[in-house]
């Protein structure tokens, strides 16, 4: 009787059930996109760390900001230095390793309006692309082969054109959420054709110089016991027309404002979670005063004061898991299929967290919505086990 | 004539309306080129806008029609409409390169989840009128 009372309430009484059921889709959506949105945005702060790899970059003077703009906001760019600075920069004291990188931006690309960022390595030096590409691409690029980002729309096989010279795209990489998925990545001979390419098409940066004989940035290993911010001063003061920047440094903004966005996410969730629940709490309350006398009926009729109190909590039970369940679709309607726009928004990496992480946030939004709702209800519950039937319906005559 | 308005058929109508009114204007394409020349997502909006278009004069029929059987019958005739629809960005034609540009961002996903959803409502009203105009049989029988 119970349940069938319970559904009946709910279903005759839609406009009062909605409006509740609205309000626990709202708890279930703050848990559940308040945690995809922080965890996804410290995933991508992790995987930018993981991907810059190196613990300096040395840029050409002036190119700090730029190397920021291309690695961490990823506007397209490019910037060149003279190649023997990396020799210098081998000979400093507490250096493991060093890596050539080579930036081009192209004009455009097929059909495509907007530059994209080309990024060249020495696949016989590098230590910070190659363990990535690992992950999908096995063997080693050729000539005119190149790896496209993850967030670039094309397929394996596909020929890509930077300035009029035709590449191959042999391999698509895994998403790490950062703006490193917006370009295509090429090994040294590679890029030093298409630099040469770009230098007959009129590039400013290029025209005078040999391609040969360029390189972008330096990527530098410092070895263990070694104080990485010595080394970086070491190279600022030792070797000109350089500037060392340490990688920690250009991620340090990007973990403020993560702690930022954090915080209000949280204090925005804890308002959304008192408002609903002060709103619901009284509304079971108003919603038990209205349905005093047909309570008092039931108890006529043979219903137990647990019995009324089980429908009262099993009927706010319910819309909180209808609530819930559409709270977390919602969720997944917005979170996902919009990740791109909310990456802009944000502008932080963004990396969705894994399924098994997904699953669990969104049991728990509904888990929470439920008893929330049944929470709520609670203190009602135990009033109306509690009536005094005859007086009850006494009051109505 | 038993006509009666549901929750399904209001649903569809305010799908295909908010599909059709916000190609143009909410979710649409990427812009022009610097050139003053479009991408190929421009086609692939103005194709949605024109099957959106459709989809909602059809859903104003459904709306307007008074038999069960009438009403699943415009039903039925929605769903290939919907899943073609659906399939336009990137699979039929083909959207721009990069993963952050508003064809790809936006459009994209709107429109999927639009037809989605269009689809689900559609299927449940087919049940429903189903069992609307069994009821109705049983009626008439009687």
């Amino acid at each position: 009787m119970t349940k069938r009372l319970m559904f009946k309430n709910i279903v005759k009484r839609s406009g009062r059930s909605l409006a509740l059921m609205i309000l626990s889709a709202f708890l279930s959506f703050s848990v559940f996109g308040g945690y995809i949105a922080i965890t996804s945005m410290q995933n991508g702060l992790n995987s930018l760390e993981s991907r810059l790899g190196a613990d300096i970059i040395a840029v050409p003077d002036k190119a700090a900001h730029d190397i920021e703009a291309i690695l961490i906001q990823g506007t397209p760019g490019y910037f060149y230095m003279d190649k023997s600075n990396m020799e210098k920069i081998k000979q400093i004291e507490g250096v493991e390793a060093v890596s050539p990188q080579y930036f081009l931006a192209s004009l455009s690309a097929g059909c495509c309006s907007v530059p994209v960022q080309v990024i060249g390595f020495e696949p016989e030096t590098d230590f910070s692309i190659q363990p990535w590409i690992k992950e999908s691409y096995g063997a080693n690029l050729g000539t005119d082969e190149l790896l496209a980002g993850a967030n670039i729309n094309t397929d394996v096989g596909e020929n890509l054109k930077f300035y009029n010279h035709i590449c191959k795209v042999v391999g698509k990489l895994e998403k790490t959420g950062t703006e490193l998925d917006n370009a295509v990545y090429t090994n040294g001979s590679t890029v030093k054709a298409l630099m040469s390419a770009a230098k007959e098409t009129g590039v400013g940066v290029l025209e005078k110089n040999d391609p040969e004989k360029l390189i972008s940035s330096v990527l530098i290993k410092v070895k263990d016991g070694y104080d990485i911010d010595s080394i970086s001063d070491n190279i600022n003061i030792h070797i000109r027309h350089v500037t060392a920047v340490r990688t920690q440094n250009m991620i340090e903004g990007l973990s403020q404002s993560l702690m930022g966005i954090s915080g209000m996410t949280k204090v925005l969730m804890a308002a959304v979670w008192i408002l609903s629940l002060v709103i619901m709490a009284i509304a079971f309350s108003m919603i038990i005063n209205e349905r005093k006398r047909e309570f008092a009926v039931l108890r006529v009729i043979g219903a137990s004061r647990r019995t009324l109190a089980v429908t009262v909590l099993s009927e706010a039970a319910v819309i909180g898991l209808a609530g819930g369940l559409t709270g977390v679709i919602a969720g997944f309607l917005i979170l996902f299929p919009f990740e791109g726009v909310l990456t802009d928004k944000f502008g932080m990496p963004y990396l969705a967290p894994n399924i098994s992480n997904i699953i669990s946030a969104a049991l728990i939004a509904v888990i929470s919505s439920v008893i929330a709702g049944s929470l709520t209800s609670a203190f009602s519950a135990a009033r109306i086990s509690r009536i005094d039937t005859g007086l009850i319906l006494r009051e109505g005559n | 004539m038993n006509k009666k308005i549901s929750v399904t058929d209001i649903m569809i109508v305010l799908l295909s309306v908010i599909l059709a009114a916000g190609i143009p204007f909410f979710f649409h394409a990427c812009g022009a080129k610097e050139d003053g020349t479009f991408m190929n997502c421009h086609s692939a909006q103005q194709v949605i806008f024109g099957l959106a278009c459709v989809m909602m004069i059809i859903s104003f029929a459904h709306l307007g029609a008074g038999s069960a059987k009438m009403k699943t019958g415009i039903s039925i005739a929605l769903i290939p409409l919907e899943i073609y629809t659906a399939l336009i960005p990137e699979t039929v034609i083909k959207m721009c390169m990069m993963a952050d540009m508003r064809c790809q961002a936006v459009m994209k996903p709107a429109t999927i989840i639009i037809c989605i959803l269009m689809l689900i409502v559609t299927i449940s009203d087919i049940v429903y009128q189903k069992k609307r105009g069994n009821i109705n049989d049983e009626k008439a029988d009687v």
